[in-house]
């Protein structure tokens, strides 16, 4: 991005400058939006021509709705110029914290409680330290090694099983209802609130936004806690759906998390993006992925190497037309 | 908009070419999960199960996970159900973290078996686990040919021993800790286990996890590697420290990874089962089971003979020792 020129026209015009990045963030159809929308519906197609059970097809996309929770809770970060890399890791922590609290007989409500806080307090580490002007790469770097090892170490290395199932493996709706409502609000607090104007104006100029008034810090706090949360939330999720918290689990998800923010075209650097894109993103990737895997059971040669190599070029072609775009209309 | 250009007609085509098949007589397909693709032991085990499905006719789609994640094999599983794949084999990462998904696939009709390692068989419902061996068989080979070799060697039993296992939540490495711990306390009491290490499916990290053991306990009598990875590593970490003759290593691997410190002396000898013929089984008795002609007894599967099937579990055989002697007649 072309820093002088932004700095100076924020300054000239800051009310009105917000309100355009509001309006990009959520214009849905523009030109970089086609490559992810084409290689949406020829997914879909894929897909559908194969399908032989569709009701199981729900299913299919169940471990994309943890990957989406957290991309949802990435987009505000990443929007700010951030990331968060260790929301994986409070995945599996807070699984383990869930599991070794219901292990020890607590009823659901305080495990789930318990749970959540310490979700917020992981979270809230990150964010005071992102706040505190360390950079979120290396906080979160950091945390993700620390999170994870303490998960391992809670478990003593083992997956933590429960003896009685608390629930019945089979409650489809709930995780896809929590996924729609999460969504909502994160559109609602994003597009719609003036908390998400100032993570627009933050991303684009932190010096800027903070001379005109923006509280950069607690908005840092908040989006990072967030993150936090939202990994709990998949945690409780997860582990009433299996009976069994497993510390090595979701290894690898923040980056998945990453790449459909990403695709959804909001930028890497910050300043632009939103909602809309971030949930065509994870119906790009989670697509691509299930297409993929439907091809190859009728073409040996889309193994899996092939197919990483398959995923990473159309991701980086989706993720060079919509990052490219961006930067284009932003000078 | 060069990429659109480009990629719609991709798109297209890979849209037509998915849509061709829709004839009603088809041959039987099955998918078969190992717990990773890419590494030796499971590209053996392809090299069987092809050889059988294509005595067969059966459509075979052999694939899995790039890591040995529980996640993406989930994932798998319910796309090859949605798809209608007529049977699955798995090798679970997770005997609990994949049952929950391999319950519904049984419970939409498809025929599901384990084959490797075992799911929870309770909560996933699969209807038999393919085993290469008794565990037991194999806790104890190990035990056995680690005195073996110390005492080829004219060296003392005494004093600490070091397991290099896989993933920390891998099932077959962590009912194989148990059962030689089992059997240490009540043979030989006076050889004792340190905490076990768990690089993972991860050679490198095997080998530089185990050359910090080495460092760290200089009185180490003997190693075993519980993984084709670990196996290997650790002869490696063995032989760079120079400790070849006072550190025994054994353990389970494939012979081709092994064939290097078997003749060099850095290992006298190891177990394993024919990996290949495991896949062979796999997918035969796969195939028995879709025509329902599977019962408990004796039989023959293709070209192995006199296998034992009992309720819900089909055996390979007793496990195979490799050495200097045989190690060259062995491919995988």
């Amino acid at each position: 991005m072309d820093k002088p020129r932004t700095l100076s026209r924020t300054r000239q015009t800051p009310a009105k400058n917000m309100s355009q990045s509001v309006f990009r963030g959520s214009e849905f159809f523009s030109a970089g939006r086609l490559v992810p929308i084409l290689l949406l519906i020829c997914s879909a197609g894929i897909i559908a021509s194969q399908v032989h059970r569709p009701v199981i097809l729900l299913k299919t996309w169940l471990p994309w709705i943890d990957v989406g929770c957290l991309a949802i809770a990435m987009t505000p970060v990443i929007m700010m110029g951030g990331i968060d890399l260790s929301v994986a890791s409070q995945v599996a922590l807070h699984s383990v914290v869930f599991g070794l609290c219901l292990q020890a007989g607590w009823p659901l409500f305080p495990a789930i409680s318990c749970t959540l806080c310490v979700a917020v307090f992981c979270g809230f580490v990150n964010g005071g330290l992102v706040a505190r002007g360390r950079p979120s790469l290396l906080v979160t770097l950091a945390t993700m090694a620390l999170y994870r090892g303490f998960a391992m170490s809670f478990a003593g290395a083992e997956p933590v099983r429960l003896a009685t199932p608390v629930s019945d493996p089979d409650h489809l709706p709930v995780q896809y209802i929590a996924f729609a409502g999460l969504a909502f609000f994160a559109w609602l607090l994003v597009h719609r609130t003036t908390a998400g104007r100032w993570i627009l104006a933050v991303g684009e100029n932190r010096t800027a936004a903070r001379i005109s008034g923006v509280p950069d810090r607690r908005l840092d706090v908040l989006a990072w806690t967030t993150c936090g949360l939202t990994a709990g939330l998949v945690a409780v999720m997860n582990v009433l759906q299996h009976n069994v918290a497993i510390p090595d689990s979701a290894l690898g998800a923040e980056l998945q998390a990453i790449a459909c923010v990403i695709v959804g075209g909001t930028l890497i650097t910050g300043g632009r993006g939103g909602m809309t894109g971030t949930l065509l993103g994870i119906a790009v990737v989670s697509t691509l992925d299930i297409a993929l895997q439907f091809l190859s059971t009728r073409f040996p040669l889309i193994s899996v190497e092939s197919r990483m190599i398959v995923t990473g070029i159309l991701l980086i072609s989706v993720a060079v037309s919509t990052q490219n775009f961006a930067g284009k209309r932003s000078a | 908009m060069k990429t659109s250009n480009m990629t719609l007609p991709v798109f297209l085509a890979l849209v037509l070419a998915g849509c061709g098949d829709s004839t009603a007589e088809r041959p039987v397909r099955m998918a078969m999960l190992p717990k990773l693709v890419g590494i030796g032991y499971f590209d053996a085990a392809e090299t069987g199960a092809r050889e059988a499905a294509s005595e067969l006719g059966i459509e075979l789609t052999y694939d899995g996970p790039a890591e040995a994640r529980h996640e993406d094999q989930m994932r798998m599983i319910d796309g090859w159900n949605a798809m209608g794949i007529d049977i699955i084999a798995v090798a679970p990462n997770d005997p609990d973290g994949i049952a929950a998904t391999l319950k519904t696939a049984v419970d939409s009709g498809v025929r599901t078996i384990t084959w490797d390692t075992d799911a929870n068989r309770q909560s996933s419902g699969r209807e038999y686990f393919v085993n290469q061996a008794e565990s037991l068989a194999i806790a104890r080979g190990m035990v056995d040919l680690m005195v073996r070799t110390r005492e080829s060697k004219g060296l003392p039993l005494a004093g600490s021993y070091l397991i290099v296992s896989g993933t920390p939540t891998a099932a077959n490495q962590n009912t194989w800790i148990r059962q030689m711990t089992e059997y240490l306390q009540e043979t030989h009491p006076e050889m004792e286990l340190l905490p076990p290490l768990t690089p993972g499916e991860d050679q490198s990290l095997a080998q530089e996890q185990t050359t910090a053991a080495l460092n760290a306990h200089a009185e180490l009598n003997g190693i075993w590697g519980m993984t084709s990875v670990a196996l290997p590593a650790a002869a490696r970490a063995v032989t760079d420290a120079a400790r070849t003759d006072s550190v025994c290593v054994t353990g389970v691997s494939l012979p081709s990874l092994m064939r290097e410190y078997v003749q060099n002396g850095s290992v006298d000898s190891f177990l394993l089962w024919d990996v290949v013929d495991l896949g062979y089984l796999t997918v035969h008795v796969a195939a028995r089971l879709h025509q329902k002609t599977l019962q408990p007894g004796r039989t023959d599967f293709g070209r192995l003979k006199n296998i034992e099937v009992r309720d819900g579990e089909v055996i390979l055989g007793p496990p195979q020792i490799f050495d200097r002697s045989n190690i060259d007649d062995f491919s995988f």
